[in-house]
């Protein structure tokens, strides 16, 4: 996305900050213990396959991958024994909650970014996002090897440094714009030179070892390369190269559409945004495209296909440093059950 | 599902048959038939000419016509309108000129690759106001997982001759019979208990998911090899149904009847089967003997469903579906509570 685009963007936020939860928040009955307490009940409650000793508001919703189904049934019957990797991302302002962790199923590990909402101390909504099966579980395993979130997450904002919910909401928003039909050509000075991301637990920048598997196209994935080099004229981003440099080589173009983007939960105090979205990639001509050194490059999926995804976002002096996703793949177009057919169809962020 | 439970979910639908809220269904009244079937075959060949050339304006689509793939609803040039490269050989249309709607079995090339198409299109004054599709894009087997199907379908040639068969007009009944018959079928496959009352099977029987055959000539349990904990291929419909043995399709939702062409005794239905798992794939067959069985995760088959009704019997069965996420809609709902509903409705 060209600079310009991204200045656009930010000018809809601005627009926009009057009437988003971040001017006025109501006051919070529910700070962080309470909040991870309620998380920790939850998964209690699933691993026991019993929704009923969860305090609950009336009319509670309940979505997995995207679709409302009953409490009690999808995972609630299938959730085994809980892993050790825990990452809470609070928000007492919105009393909402966030958390990344491991779960068993049927022997298998499995990633679990669940989103919970509390009103009155009860839960009134449930989302999750449950990532099964190859490298998502591998990944999982990596998680739980490295035991914890990681360092850079848990530090806090000294409180001069901390900026608005908005603030906040604007530099994550960057990378899902930048990502959008990626032209390597935008201001990618929004990644901190730090930079890395997990990808369903696999280390998707700044990583040399192959990851084995096949791309989203259906593709072996070929071995990181250590650099990003315009001269060599590659043809296909890798897994070795930094956040910045993978926005820079105009290779994510076939990323044609990031919609339905909600950030729901936020933690200023730490600075970290918690995303929901959509990542479209729309196929057929979409998949041709020139490199910012000229190269005309097909790539991408040969068919229409779409990431279901949660991200979260760490961000210090207005650059995003630690990023972390849970990620599976959806049928294409496919909306988050929370948001108006309208939002789900859009790029623009809601909050 | 037992004996008496099939009673009480046929029960229901001629409950709702008759009752007057129904009344506003296609079934009892369907929209003006100004579109008969050689027109209704036409809109199916111009849109999937149009699909091709990725070009929705070939199309005759009504300005506010509703696009639905694998039950998302998207922008008419968009999904397979992008990256549909042929139209495949592989062609069976079923016809309900009196609810002015069309389901088109058949296969397409996508990037170049073979792929099941299920196509619903609703017409309305000349032009088509709905368009429903289910892309079959990977192989339904585990043992053939890049497999569709599609290149099974074409070495048929042409489809089974029953479907395109006319019932002698002494045999045509109503809709509302066709639907119900129908219905059976997935009223006894859900929680299947292997003792209901399978008689709605013709003994020929036979079910072809994806381009491959599902069922075979043995037609009684004792015919088929024992002791199984999971029916087989090699069993025809209803002894797959006596076993006992699909009681892991915990649910069966959202059963919509699009098509029902009494001269033909053709009923099309587009639905849901949902796989609870968990402690839903341990149970016990007809004989007593306790199984578990059954996808061990949630699991969804979005599916498009064809039947030839016979004399009150299903003699073929036709089905394209894929894997979707636990519990999804269809988009053609009005409400949660019908998502969700294992109701047959029309």
């Amino acid at each position: 996305m060209c600079a310009s685009a991204i200045f656009f963007i930010v000018l809809i936020f601005a627009g926009a900050a009057s009437a988003g939860p971040q001017g006025g928040a109501a006051a919070s009955s529910c700070d962080r213990t309470c909040l991870n307490n309620f998380a920790d009940q939850l998964v209690d409650a699933l691993v026991a396959h019993d929704p009923s000793r969860l305090p609950v508001t009336q009319w509670v919703k309940y979505t997995e991958n995207g679709q409302h189904i009953e409490l009690g049934d999808g995972f609630w019957r299938t959730a085994g024994g809980k892993g050790t990797y825990k990452f809470y991302v609070d928000d007492p302002e919105a009393e909402q909650v966030g958390l990344e962790t491991v779960l068993q199923e049927v022997g298998h590990p499995v990633l679990l970014a669940l989103r919970l909402k509390i009103e009155n101390q009860k839960i009134s909504e449930i989302e999750t996002i449950i990532a099964r099966g190859g490298l998502a579980e591998t990944g999982a395993t990596n998680l739980e090897k490295l035991g914890k979130p990681r360092a850079g997450f848990a530090e806090t904002i000294p409180p001069a440094e901390r900026v608005s919910r908005l603030e906040l909401i604007k530099t994550a928003n960057k990378y899902f714009s930048g990502m959008e039909k990626d032209d390597g050509k935008g201001d990618y000075s929004f990644f901190g030179d730090d930079c890395n991301r997990l990808e369903n637990g696999m280390q998707t920048t700044n990583n040399m070892t192959p990851m084995g598997g096949t791309t989203a196209g259906g593709q072996p994935r070929p071995a990181p390369s250590p650099k990003y080099d315009p001269s060599t004229n590659p043809t296909m981003y890798s897994a070795g190269w930094s956040c910045r440099d993978q926005f820079r080589s105009g290779l994510l173009h076939f990323v044609s559409w990031i919609r339905d983007r909600r950030y729901p939960i936020v933690d200023e105090e730490h600075g970290i945004v918690w995303a929901f979205g959509f990542f479209d990639h729309q196929a057929g001509d979409t998949r041709n495209f020139d490199t910012p050194t000229g190269q005309h490059v097909t790539a991408g999926p040969t068919t229409p296909f779409t990431w279901e995804i949660a991200e979260i976002f760490k961000v210090r002096h207005g650059q995003l440093h630690e990023i972390e996703a849970v990620l599976t793949q959806s049928p294409y177009g496919m909306c988050s059950g929370w948001s108006s057919y309208e939002r789900c169809r859009s790029d623009q962020p809601q909050w | 599902m037992t004996r008496q439970g099939i009673f009480v979910a046929v029960g229901v639908v001629a409950l709702l048959v008759v009752a007057p809220a129904r009344t506003a269904q296609p079934a009892a009244a369907p929209a003006a038939g100004d579109c008969d079937r050689e027109c209704l075959n036409h809109f199916v060949d111009q849109y999937l000419d149009a699909v091709v050339a990725h070009d929705p304006s070939k199309a005759a689509l009504a300005s506010n016509v509703k696009f639905t793939e694998d039950g998302q609803k998207l922008d008419p040039g968009d999904g397979l309108w992008r990256t549909a490269t042929a139209r495949g050989s592989y062609k069976l249309y079923m016809d309900d000129p009196a609810a002015g709607q069309v389901v088109f079995f058949g296969t397409m090339r996508e990037a170049d690759n073979p792929v099941d198409l299920a196509l619903r299109l609703k017409i309305e004054g000349h032009k088509i106001v709905e368009a429903e599709t289910i892309v079959v894009r990977d192989g339904i087997n585990a043992s053939r997982p890049t497999d569709t199907g599609a290149e099974n379908f074409e070495k048929m040639g042409a489809p089974d001759a029953l479907f395109t068969a006319a019932l002698p007009p002494a045999e045509r009944t109503s809709r509302e019979e066709l639907a119900r018959t129908a219905n059976k079928y997935f009223s006894g496959m859900q929680l299947n208990d292997g003792k209901g009352d399978y008689s709605f099977f013709a003994d020929d029987c036979s079910r072809i998911e994806n381009g491959f055959m599902a069922t075979g000539g043995r037609n009684t349990v004792s015919d088929s090899p024992a002791p199984s904990t999971s029916y087989t291929v090699l069993q025809g419909c209803r002894a797959q149904f006596e076993s006992g043995l699909i009681h892991f399709v915990t649910r069966i939702r959202e059963r919509r009847f699009v098509v029902l062409d009494t001269e033909h005794g053709i009923a099309v239905a587009f639905t849901f089967f949902d796989h609870a798992a968990g402690n839903t794939r341990t149970f016990q067959t007809p004989d007593g003997k306790t199984v578990t069985v059954g996808p061990k995760t949630p699991w969804t088959w979005e599916i498009a469903e064809a039947f030839k009704v016979e004399n009150g019997k299903i003699r073929r069965i036709q089905a394209m579906f894929h894997r979707c996420p636990y519990g999804m809609a269809s988009g053609w709902s009005s409400s949660w509570a019908d998502v969700m509903s294992t109701e047959a409705r029309w």
